[in-house]
């Protein structure tokens, strides 16, 4: 469990909270970030608990799924537990560095 | 004409120069590539690459074979340093894991090296032997430049669009946000800037810098990359703060 991304576990956790499949919960949060400008591969848990707040529930309700704040709001608080590893150099921090900001 | 032309090129070589070396110091606390390798494409732009086209035009046809050709080959080794950082910084910035931004980046530099050598090979027999400068000595690494802003340009506004649908849920900075888009924006501007030349080079038999045209493109070069250059790397406390202000809440999306 320790190796897998942000994304892993937020799509373990749909998955499970829901009556999704692996691919419908992987499809749903990807159109999620998607719409929220956010990248699968270097999302952190922060700010996928943001989405899961902001955007997933509608997301979820447009599926059909039920009391989809609750779901929601449930793996907001798997997601806090998570713990961010060190990854590669993002194009925001690159640019932050730069400007000096 | 004259002085406005020189006076854009050194405010571009003193605020690259400036802005090099502030980012130079970046790269030396973070050891990281990209603020060197951008720092090092625009250091050698401001600081060499122009001083040595306003002591090219200065000189004429004064100085001996010796020092002209000296020039030529610090001007012709600055624009590649420029290019060469330029790409590495685009590809490093914006996938460093991407395997066709590792073979573009390539490309520009393998490019670039045997531009670099026709050109200076060129031009040595130009100033040795009164041999014209043939087509490919007058272009240059012009339709380089346009691909490698362009391609710069293309990434950052990409980005810049990710950034505000963060922004909009409170996950992005709005002075990052910003960056995105002036680097972008200015880095288009220059692709136009030096394709207009491009086009310029290709379709008339004799062009100098006594030529209107050249001159204006010397002018908007030197605004346009010095403007660029301070509001991305070294933006004043002032512009932060009106960039914030927009951000804030009840302020128009910008």
């Amino acid at each position: 469990m320790a190796d897998l991304t942000a994304f892993e576990r937020a799509c373990d956790g749909l998955e499970r909270l829901t009556e999704l499949s692996r691919l419908e919960a992987r499809g749903t949060l990807r159109i999620t970030l998607k719409q929220a400008g956010l990248d699968p591969a270097s999302v952190k848990a922060a700010e996928l608990g943001v989405v899961a707040r902001r955007v997933l529930p509608d997301e979820l309700a447009a599926r059909g799924i039920e009391d989809a704040e609750s779901i929601c709001e449930r793996l907001r608080s798997e997601l806090a537990e998570i713990q961010d590893s060190v990854g590669a150099d993002t194009p925001e921090a690159i640019f932050a560095r730069l400007g000096g900001s | 004409m004259k002085f406005l032309m020189v006076g854009s090129v050194l405010l571009c070589v003193l605020v690259g120069t400036l802005v090099g070396l502030k980012l130079f110091g970046i790269a030396a606390r973070s050891r990281k590539l990209p603020e060197f390798a951008i720092g090092a494409g625009l250091f050698a732009y401001a600081a060499l690459s122009q001083p040595a086209f306003l002591a090219h035009h200065a000189l004429g046809e004064e100085g001996s074979l010796g020092l002209r050709m000296g020039i030529v080959v610090v001007r012709v080794l600055a624009y590649y340093a420029t290019l060469l950082g330029l790409s590495l910084f685009t590809w490093q910035v914006f996938g460093a894991r991407s395997h066709w931004r590792q073979a573009l980046a390539a490309s520009v530099a393998l490019a670039a090296s045997i531009s670099a050598g026709l050109n200076i090979w060129a031009n040595w027999l130009q100033l040795s032997a009164s041999v014209p400068l043939p087509l490919h000595a007058r272009i240059g690494m012009a339709p380089l430049y346009v691909l490698a802003f362009g391609w710069a340009s293309l990434e950052s506004l990409r980005y810049y669009r990710l950034m505000r649908r963060r922004r909009s849920l409170g996950l992005a900075d709005p002075v990052v946000t910003n960056r995105f888009f002036v680097w972008g924006a200015g880095e288009g501007a220059s692709s136009l800037v030096v394709l207009a030349l491009f086009v310029a080079i290709l379709t008339r038999s004799e062009i100098s810098i006594a030529d209107p045209f050249v001159s204006w493109f010397v002018v908007l070069a030197g605004l346009v990359n010095a403007l660029v250059w301070w509001l991305t790397f070294a933006p004043p406390t002032s512009y932060l703060h009106w960039i914030r202000g927009r951000a804030a809440p009840g302020a128009t999306d910008g």
